[in-house]
C-alpha cells in the first residue's frame, strides 16, 4: 500500500504543530506513512492529488475537516481504484468523522490502520461530484424522479443529503450505500427554537429520491454544495455512476 | 425519527403538513402522510394518513392506517384501519378491516380472503373481518 497524505491550509497554524508531529510519528509506528502534501493558496487539491496518483499512490489521506474530504472526494470520483481516507484534526467543521465513525485527533490513525473499506456512492449536480450534501433555502418547485413534484406554499429549509446528518441529535443519517439521496424539507417558521423535538419531525418532510430537478420559483435560488461550492437554480440533481472507496470506522453511522 | 437499523434497512418517507405532492408518488417503503397529494400513492410499505392530511388519489399499500381525508380509491393488501377522524370518499379493498367510532367512509367495501386467526386487534372499538365481500355505503359510527 502507498499512502499520500493531504494536508489542508489551517494546519499549517502553530496551534497544530505538536498534533502533527505525534500523527507522523503515529504512522510511522504503524507502518502506513507515506508523501505529503500541503495545501496553500498556489496548491490545489487537485493538482496534488493527481500528481500524487502519477507516483502509483492506491490512498489518499485527507487530514483536515470535512471541507478536505469532501475536496478530495470529488477528485478522486475519476479514480475508481484509489482509495480514500481522512484523518479529522481540529474542532471546526468535524460533522462527518462521527458519521464515519472516525474519532477526532490522531487516534484516527489506527482506523486508518484498520483498513475497513466501504464503497459508497457519490452525488451529481449538473456533471459535477457531491459527498456530503446540497442546502438551500426558498420555495422552488422540485420534481422527484420525474414522477411527482413538490410544491411548498412557505419557504424551506432543504437539504439534498447522500452523506450527511439527517438530525444530528437523533443521530440519523442518510445512507450512502443504499441507492437514493434523501431529500430534507423543513419548514422556515418552525426552524431551529421549536423545543419540542417529536413536532419538528412531524413538522419535516423526507423523501427518498434518485433524480431530483429543482426549477425556479423564486428568482435566483443559490444552492451551497457540500458546504464550499456555490450554484444556481435551475439544477438537476442525482446519483453519480461513479462510486468513492472510503475508509471507515467501526462505529459508523451506516 | 428513525433508528440506525430501522432506516438503513427500511426507508421511510414522511410528507409534511408544508408539503403539497401532485403526480404519480411511489415508494419501496413506509410512508407517512400529513400534507396533501393529488395523483396516485403506490407503496409495498406500510401507509400512514395523518389527522390532517388531504389526499385526493387512488392509492395501493400493503398495510395502511387512515385518520385524515381521502378521495380516491383505497386498495389495501393486508390490513386497513380507519380511526374516528378518518374521512373516505371512494371504494376500498382490504383483507383485514377495522373501523373506529366515528369514521367516514362513502363508497364500496370489498373484502376478501381474510384469516380470522390472524387478527391480534380485538379490543378495537369496532372490528369488521369477513370472509367475502360486502357493500357499504353510508357512515359507519
Amino acid at each position: 500500500m502507498s499512502y499520500f497524505y493531504l494536508y489542508d491550509s489551517y494546519l499549517q497554524d502553530k496551534a497544530y504543530s505538536s498534533q502533527l508531529i505525534r500523527l507522523e510519528t503515529t504512522l510511522t509506528d504503524l507502518g502506513i506513512y507515506g508523501k505529503i502534501g500541503r495545501l496553500t493558496l498556489l496548491k490545489s487539491i487537485r493538482d496534488l492529488i493527481e500528481n500524487s496518483l502519477r507516483e502509483e499512490v492506491d490512498t489518499v489521506v485527507a487530514v483536515g475537516n470535512d471541507l478536505t474530504l469532501s475536496q478530495a472526494a470529488e477528485v478522486l470520483a475519476k479514480h475508481p481504484k484509489v482509495t480514500l481516507g481522512f484523518i479529522p484534526l481540529g474542532q471546526e467543521q468535524q460533522n462527518l468523522a462521527p458519521l464515519l465513525g472516525i474519532p477526532l485527533g490522531v487516534v484516527a490513525c489506527h482506523v486508518l490502520s484498520g483498513r475497513l473499506v466501504e464503497t459508497i456512492n457519490l452525488g451529481k449536480i449538473n456533471n459535477q461530484w457531491f459527498l456530503q450534501s446540497i442546502t438551500t433555502e426558498g420555495r422552488p418547485i422540485i420534481d422527484c424522479d420525474h414522477d411527482y413534484q413538490l410544491t411548498l406554499p412557505q419557504p424551506h429549509f432543504i437539504k439534498i443529503s447522500n452523506l450527511d446528518w439527517l438530525d444530528q441529535t437523533a443521530q440519523t443519517a442518510s445512507h450512502p450505500q443504499r441507492g437514493s439521496l434523501d431529500l430534507l424539507l423543513q419548514p422556515l417558521t418552525q426552524k431551529n427554537w421549536w423545543p419540542f423535538k417529536q413536532k419538528t419531525a412531524v413538522q419535516s418532510s423526507l423523501f427518498p429520491v434518485k433524480n431530483i430537478k429543482l426549477l425556479n420559483n423564486d428568482a435566483g435560488l443559490t444552492l451551497l454544495v457540500d458546504k464550499y461550492r456555490v450554484i444556481k437554480t435551475p439544477a438537476t440533481i442525482g446519483l453519480a455512476t461513479e462510486k468513492l472507496r472510503l475508509i471507515v470506522g467501526k462505529e459508523r453511522k451506516f | 425519527m428513525f433508528t440506525k437499523n430501522d432506516y438503513s434497512s427500511e426507508v421511510e418517507t414522511i410528507i409534511g403538513p408544508s408539503v403539497n405532492v401532485e403526480g404519480s408518488f411511489t415508494s419501496q417503503g413506509n410512508v407517512r402522510i400529513e400534507g396533501s397529494v393529488n395523483g396516485s400513492v403506490n407503496t409495498s410499505g406500510v401507509l400512514s394518513v395523518g389527522e390532517q392530511a388531504h389526499i385526493a388519489a387512488n392509492i395501493q399499500a400493503t398495510s395502511a392506517y387512515v385518520a385524515g381525508y381521502i378521495k380516491g380509491n383505497l386498495q389495501v393488501k393486508e390490513r386497513l384501519e380507519l380511526a374516528a377522524t378518518s374521512h373516505i370518499d371512494g371504494d376500498i379493498s382490504t383483507k383485514i378491516l377495522i373501523v373506529a367510532e366515528g369514521a367516514q367512509l362513502t363508497g364500496k367495501c370489498q373484502m376478501s380472503n381474510s384469516n380470522p386467526t390472524n387478527n391480534t386487534t380485538s379490543n378495537k372499538p369496532t372490528k369488521k373481518n369477513a370472509d367475502k365481500t360486502s357493500d357499504k355505503t353510508n357512515n359507519e359510527e
